[in-house]
C-alpha cells in the first residue's frame, strides 16, 4: 500500500470531466482539468493550461451569453458549492451532428477556501446525465401522448406536486406551482370538489386505492374528465401522502357517449324493423293465407297469390334477418 | 250452470282482429269472439268481469293507449290466480319480446302475425286450453 499517495494521478484518472480555476480579477485561470475533461472539450492540457477560461470557451452555443460570462458569479459571491443547473453538450465534436451526440452535463461550481474563507480555486464539474435526461423526456413524451401525468399529495407539508404531464392535461403554465387552495378553481362544481376530497380521504383513511373520475375546468376553460388512480403512502404506519397518475378519459368519455346514442338508434331500428315495418307485412300475409284457406281462389288469382305471398315472406325474411342481427349486437353489449 | 271460457281479442289493428277471429271460429275453436281495439277497453271490461268461467286472450302487444306490457301487468298485478290464459300474437319478430312475453306465467304462447289457421290447432292442441274449451 503506497504511503505517498498521489491525489494528481487520481484526479486524471477520474471519470468526472474536472477543470480547476483561479479566480484572478476578472479572468478565470486554469490551473488544470483531468483527462475527461480534455476529451469532452478536445482540448490538450498545453492548449488551455494557464489562460483564461473566457479566453479559452468565450462563448457556449447553448448557453445565452450572459449566463456563460456570469456562470461563476454566484459561487463567487456565495463562497459554497452552487449547482448551475444541466447544460446541453454536442459531443463528440464532428462535422455531421446527430441526436445521439447531444449529451447533458448537471455542472456543479465547487470553491475551496483558504483559511480566511476566501476563495483560492474552483473546481467545475460536470457529471453526465444524458441517460438521466433521456429517461425523463421519454417519460415525459410518453406522458403527453398517452394523456396522463403523475401526482404526489405529501400530507406532512400539506403540499403537492404535478409533473408537467398533469399539468398539460389541466392546461395550466408549466411554472404553475400547485396547493390546495389554488387548485379550487379547476373543479368543474363544488359537487365535484367535495367528491374528489371525500374520496381522498376515504383512501387515507382505509388505505385502500384511490380511483375517481373528476370533472375539471382546465385553465382554458375546457370541460375535461379526469381519471385519478393513487394509493397512499405508509411510512412508519403512518399516512405520509398519496401518489399516483391522473388521465384525461374525455375523448373515452365521449366515445362512449357516442356509442349510447348508436346503441339506442340501433335499438329505435330494430323495433321500427320488427313492430312497424311487419305489422302491415304480416296484414298482407295474413289477408294472402285468409283467402287461399276460407275463400279457395281459382287458379289464376291463386297463381297470382302465389306471387304476392312469394315477395312478401321474402321481405318478411330479410326483416328477420336483421333484426336477429340487432339481437347479436344487443346480446354482445349485456 | 258450469262457467264457459270467454275467448277475447284485443289488437288494434281492425284487419288482424278479423282475421284472428276469422280463424278461431272457422277453426272450430269458439262461436263468439269478444274484441277490443286497445288495452284500456279490455281492461275497463275487466273491472265489470264477474270472475265466473275463464278467460282465453289473444293479446298483440304493440297498441295504442295501453299496449300489450301494461296489460300483462295489469293482469300479473291484479288477477294472479284466477284462470286467464294468454297467446300473444305480435308482428313482431324480436326474440327480445318473445322472451319477454314468455316470462310472464300467464302466457301460454308466443305467435308472430300473421295468425293461421294452424296456428289456432297448435293452440288446441295445448292440454290446459283444450281442458279450458272442454268446461
Amino acid at each position: 500500500m503506497p504511503i505517498n499517495f498521489d491525489y494528481s494521478q487520481l484526479f486524471r484518472a477520474l471519470d468526472l470531466p474536472i477543470i480547476i480555476l483561479y479566480p484572478d480579477g476578472s479572468e478565470f485561470v486554469i490551473l488544470d482539468a483531468n483527462n475527461a475533461y480534455l476529451d469532452l472539450v478536445c482540448k490538450s492540457l498545453e492548449e488551455i493550461q494557464g489562460k483564461g477560461y473566457f479566453y479559452c470557451f468565450p462563448f457556449s452555443p447553448y448557453v445565452n451569453h450572459h449566463n456563460w460570462t456570469t456562470t461563476f458569479d454566484t459561487v463567487l459571491t456565495q463562497k459554497k458549492t452552487v449547482n448551475t443547473g444541466i447544460f446541453t453538450w454536442l459531443f463528440p465534436i464532428t462535422e455531421v451532428s446527430t441526436p445521439k451526440d447531444i449529451r447533458y452535463f448537471d455542472i456543479t461550481h465547487s470553491p475551496v477556501l483558504d483559511k480566511d474563507g476566501e476563495i483560492v480555486f474552483i473546481v467545475r464539474s460536470l457529471k453526465d446525465v444524458t441517460k438521466l435526461v433521456g429517461d425523463r423526456e421519454v417519460l415525459l413524451e410518453a406522458q403527453q401522448t398517452a394523456q396522463f401525468g403523475y401526482w404526489w399529495i405529501n400530507l406532512e407539508k400539506n403540499s403537492m406536486y404535478w409533473t408537467n404531464g398533469l399539468k398539460d392535461i389541466l392546461e395550466v403554465e408549466q411554472a404553475f406551482k400547485p396547493d390546495f387552495e389554488n387548485t379550487k378553481v379547476l373543479y368543474e362544481t363544488i359537487g365535484d370538489e367535495i367528491a374528489f376530497l371525500e374520496a381522498i380521504k376515504a383512501s387515507i383513511e382505509n388505505r385502500t386505492e384511490l380511483k375517481t373520475t373528476i370533472r375539471v375546468r382546465t385553465g382554458k376553460g375546457n370541460l375535461r374528465q379526469v381519471l385519478v388512480i393513487g394509493k397512499p403512502i405508509i411510512f412508519n404506519n403512518i399516512c405520509i401522502g398519496l401518489n399516483g397518475i391522473a388521465r384525461d378519459i374525455t375523448e373515452v368519455h365521449g366515445f362512449i357517449d357516442r356509442l349510447k346514442l348508436l346503441d339506442n338508434e340501433l335499438l329505435e331500428i330494430e323495433f321500427q324493423q320488427s313492430h312497424m315495418i311487419r305489422g302491415p307485412l304480416s296484414r298482407i300475409l295474413g289477408l294472402i293465407d285468409h283467402l287461399r284457406t276460407f275463400r279457395t281462389p281459382d287458379r289464376a288469382t291463386e297463381n297470382l297469390l302465389s306471387v304476392i305471398s312469394d315477395s312478401a315472406e321474402e321481405l318478411d325474411d330479410i326483416i328477420a334477418a336483421i333484426v336477429n342481427k340487432t339481437q347479436i349486437h344487443k346480446d354482445s353489449n349485456r | 250452470m258450469r262457467a264457459e271460457t270467454s275467448i277475447i281479442v284485443i289488437d288494434d289493428d281492425a284487419i288482424q282482429r278479423f282475421l284472428i277471429t276469422t280463424v278461431l271460429k272457422e277453426g272450430g275453436l269458439c262461436s263468439s269472439v269478444e274484441e277490443f281495439s286497445d288495452g284500456k277497453e279490455f281492461i275497463s271490461w275487466m273491472g265489470e268481469w264477474d270472475h265466473s268461467g275463464s278467460l282465453l286472450l289473444f293479446l298483440d302487444i304493440m297498441m295504442p293507449i295501453l299496449n300489450g306490457w301494461e296489460v300483462l301487468d295489469h293482469l300479473k298485478q291484479f288477477f294472479e290466480g284466477v284462470e286467464i290464459y294468454v297467446v300473444v300474437v305480435t308482428s313482431s319478430n324480436s326474440p327480445s319480446d318473445r322472451d319477454k312475453a314468455m316470462s310472464y306465467s300467464m302466457v301460454i304462447e308466443f305467435r308472430v302475425k300473421p295468425f293461421k289457421l294452424k296456428d289456432a290447432i297448435d293452440i288446441m292442441a295445448i292440454p290446459k286450453v283444450r281442458k279450458l274449451l272442454e268446461k
